[in-house]
């Protein structure tokens, strides 16, 4: 399977028309990338399923780069998948 | 007991943009009653209604009331109702990528479809409204955005309804648009032209009622819901204190549901309803009624 930064790379690429080449960690979703508020609604409902996870509002206000997104995403499925082990939820943990 | 059935009649829901307002609650509630929905979204907005159609995360949301099923419309079609016809999109939107994927996002495009697929149309549901500058107040709106907000709030009614009249007229077809007090009485929030947007839209579905009651029996209806949160309604800007105030001063005190006002939007639609036209129902908790 790709890495987390490949797939998060491919999603913003399809969903934003974007070259992939042209997407780095130091991309800026809005000056670089000219997205607005429902590129960004659409573009977390992606990721959200592609990951299986929830991306609340209050963390989106934090993400303004590529990197963000992809230390996001890895730090949720990281924490998901600890959770699990130790049988605990960890608020991230979606529903079946 | 009273039946209301809906069943085999179809219904166009204009202006879903997530699971969480009104039009999405009136879109459950007309399935439960039995119509085939038809859905048409902004085309900006067409991706994540496809989302939230489908996703795991949304399956809740998408649950019927009176334990119907699950909401599943039958088409979802692409509709800025600014545009009568393509040829009325301006250069800018059209070349725009995430308009270009849509061969048709026009009023006229939506008939046709339905037209094509249904041949009738029993139902229609008028639930946009947008005001580019809804957080500036009305002495600080521009005329470009105030004309915007007319025309895609409070003129898409009547566009919508030219284009519609030939698959609704003599069938016993029934259309509501959502109101706001804000559109009669002053809400500081309510700006950018958005309170002249719904004043026009109340004395145009009247107009309308009477029009279009005349030329195929079709009854237009509106409802004017209390103040909700809705994602869009949290564009305006202090939504929780508007709700409050309402809550604390109507005769139910309590906020209202978007249970509610779908509903009612039900029962408009339905035979029960066959004599009500051109009127605006309060799904507010009495709000409307209060002198202080």
């Amino acid at each position: 399977m790709n890495s987390i930064e490949e797939r998060v790379i491919d999603i913003i690429s399809d969903k934003l028309g974007v070259a992939k080449d042209q997407i780095t960690r130091e991309t800026s979703l809005i000056k670089d990338l000219q997205t607005d508020s429902l590129d960004i609604v659409e573009l977390v409902m992606d990721l959200e399923e592609e990951f299986d996870l929830q991306i609340p509002d209050q963390a989106q206000q934090n993400i303004h780069t590529v990197g963000q997104i992809i230390d996001y995403i890895e730090r949720e499925v990281k924490q998901k998948k600890s959770g699990s082990w130790e049988g605990q939820g960890t608020g991230a943990v979606t529903k079946d | 007991m009273i039946p209301i059935d809906l069943s085999g009649k179809v219904a166009l829901v204009t202006g879903v943009a997530d699971n969480e307002g009104f039009a999405w609650a009136i879109a459950k509630a007309l399935q439960a009653a039995g119509a085939r929905i038809v859905l048409s979204c902004h085309p900006r907005v067409m991706g994540i209604v496809e989302s939230i159609l489908e996703r795991d995360q949304d399956a809740e949301s998408r649950i019927l009331p009176f334990g119907a099923g699950s909401f599943k419309p039958e088409k979802v079609l692409p509709c800025d109702v600014a545009f009568d016809t393509m040829d009325d999109v301006d250069e800018k939107t059209r070349t725009d990528r995430r308009y270009a994927k849509f061969a048709d996002y026009s009023i006229k495009g939506v008939m046709e479809v339905i037209g094509r697929e249904y041949g009738v149309l029993d139902i229609l549901i008028h639930a946009v409204a947008f005001s580019p500058e809804i957080k500036n107040p009305m002495w600080q709106t521009s005329r470009k955005a105030y004309h915007t907000a007319l025309s895609v709030s409070a003129y898409s009614l009547t566009g919508l309804l030219r284009a519609a009249q030939p698959l609704m007229k003599d069938r016993g077809a029934s259309a509501v648009a959502l109101t706001y007090v804000g559109g009669e009485r002053v809400v500081p929030h309510y700006g950018g032209g958005m309170s002249t947007a719904k004043a026009a839209l109340q004395i145009d579905a009247k107009q309308l009622a009477f029009n279009l009651g005349r030329n195929g029996g079709i009854r237009v209806n509106l409802i004017s819901a209390g103040p909700y949160a809705s994602r869009a309604a949290r564009a305006i800007g202090d939504i929780n204190a508007m709700i409050q105030h309402a809550a604390e001063h109507s005769p139910l005190p309590r906020p209202i549901e978007a249970e509610e006002v779908a509903n009612t939007a039900v029962f408009l639609c339905s035979p029960l309803a066959s004599a009500i036209t051109g009127q605006i129902v309060y799904v507010d908790c009495g709000y409307n009624i209060m002198g202080v």
